[in-house]
């Protein structure tokens, strides 16, 4: 096995050490096997020095963002990639560790490699350093900021005028004047929701940098989102009902992951008149993966649009869905925070019966060691 | 009759500073409303005022500057800071620097009508 493999990276070396990324490739344990020219820029570390060593011997060292340790724990990217025979579907963001000290960020894509005849004979890592893309990320987030400040602004200082107004403290106001002035007021409040959207999407679309990779409680999380979302369901006289096993985990930016899945709940119970919304969230061993639901009995998404649903701006063209009012980019928002964290969402829908979203996503169960009594 | 209380209002944004005047104005106090640092240190040296609501982020000097000259000479003044909500930061120093309150932008005129009422109140 490990002959074959050795044929084959003397044939890609020539290419690989040619390309600007970072590759290295190992055998099933992690040995490396293979280190190309820019994975001895990036380190610091040349291939004569790495060569049969395993990854987490004291090379690269990969840390998440918050500074946990992955090296020889289950948590190990490549290890993962090996053991579950799964590729990344989009890069990781981790910290590794340079030969001089100094901590680079990079950004890692990982798959398993097989043999011509199908057999596992070890696992690949791409990466390449990510310090540019950074500072433009954090560029971006300054700039978002201070737009979110510019349009908010003179959008309060409207509603504090018309506030003055409708309370006549600049005189008398007849009651056309009144309606007229409280259209007004609504049509502001709307604009300012949408601004908060369009704000959103700056921040949640994003690349991966300014994700927080921390521990999290995905059963926590999902559970106070169903009891935030039951009273809005209740008010539609909608049944609401929520479903979440205990100690979901993974590794993942909260904030974030609580946007998605309020996009997603919130959508159902929006396009739903009558009927129920339930929220379901179970871990499949067979699949290591968490699995969450989302459905409803609502107006359903017509097949035509299925596919284009989640892109940026997108909304059904039906006059019904339009008088709901929203940019479109909640589902979007929802599919690239899904999607950063390794995950996916596939939907399933039939129009006027309802629309069941289901999301995929990496990460596991708690261990009852760390369950709190 | 007593006489009416004087508030300096310091924003530079042109529309909230008429707003907060105006409402304060309603609220029966008398204001001097200022755009700028410069002219908010000078007033808060000079004029006899009961409370300043102090913008952060305003030209030639901001807020921090001026609450850093204005608290050495008049130590018991109530100021409410204003600042928006990412630069969480001012807001820190500006408490440090003995401001009684802060309001985050945005916000509504009598929300900050009640949090000055609770500092000069407790003045």
């Amino acid at each position: 096995m490990d002959a074959m493999l050795r044929k084959e990276i003397s044939h890609l070396s020539i290419v690989f050490n040619q390309i600007k990324d970072g590759v290295y490739i190992t055998d099933p344990d992690r040995r490396i096997l293979f280190w190309n020219k820019a994975a001895e820029e990036i380190t610091g570390y040349s291939q004569k020095e790495v060569l049969g060593k395993k990854c987490a011997d004291n090379l690269l060292v990969h840390t998440d963002l918050a500074g946990n340790k992955l090296c020889s724990t289950d948590l190990c990217p490549l290890h993962k990639a090996i053991s579950f025979e799964k590729s990344t579907t989009e890069p990781l963001v981790v910290k590794a560790l340079h030969k001089n000290g100094n901590r680079v960020m990079v950004e890692v894509s990982l798959a398993p490699l097989y043999s011509a005849s199908g057999e596992l004979i070890g696992g690949i890592e791409i990466f390449r350093d990510a310090s540019e893309k950074i500072e433009f990320e954090e560029q971006k987030a300054r700039f978002f900021s201070s737009l979110s400040h510019e349009l908010k602004t003179p959008l309060a200082n409207m509603q504090g005028y018309l506030k003055l107004l409708l309370a006549g403290d600049a005189g008398e106001i007849n009651d056309l004047q009144e309606e007229f002035l409280t259209t007004i007021f609504k049509e502001e409040q709307k604009l300012g929701r949408y601004i908060e959207e369009l704000l959103d999407m700056g921040r949640f679309e994003g690349t991966d940098y300014s994700y927080q990779r921390n521990l999290l409680d995905l059963t926590d999380l999902l559970e106070s989102l169903a009891d935030s979302f039951s009273a809005e369901a209740v008010n539609k006289e909608l049944d609401f009902s929520s479903s979440i096993e205990p100690d979901l985990a993974l590794f993942g930016d909260r904030e974030r992951l609580s946007q998605a899945f309020s996009n997603l709940i919130g959508n159902a119970i929006k396009y739903t008149e009558q009927g129920s919304v339930s929220l379901k969230a179970v871990f499949s061993e067979a699949e290591d993966e968490i699995v969450i639901t989302v459905k409803d009995s609502g107006i359903g998404i017509p097949e035509e649009d299925q596919k284009a649903i989640f892109a940026m701006f997108y909304r059904v063209e039906d006059k019904d869905v339009r008088s709901k009012g929203g940019t479109g980019v909640g589902l979007y928002i929802a599919e690239r925070v899904i999607g950063r964290h390794g995950g996916r969402i596939e939907l399933e829908s039939n129009p006027g019966k309802g629309t069941t979203f289901t999301v995929y996503l990496p990460g596991f169960i708690k261990a009852p060691s760390n369950r709190s009594i | 009759m007593t006489e009416k209380q004087v508030i300096l209002v310091a924003e530079d944004d042109p529309g909230l500073n008429r707003l907060i005047s105006f409402k304060l104005q309603k609220e029966g106090y008398q204001v001097i409303s200022v755009f700028d640092g410069k002219e908010a240190l000078n007033a808060a040296l000079n004029e006899n005022i009961s409370a300043i609501t102090l913008d952060i982020m305003m030209p030639f000097l901001d807020g921090i500057q001026v609450l850093k000259r204005v608290r050495p000479v008049k130590p018991d003044l109530p100021v409410v800071v204003l600042s928006v909500k990412s630069r969480e930061n001012d807001l820190y120093q500006a408490l440090e620097l003995g401001a009684n309150a802060y309001m985050t932008k945005p916000f509504q005129p009598e929300q900050l009508v009640e949090k000055l009422k609770q500092v000069l109140g407790s003045n």
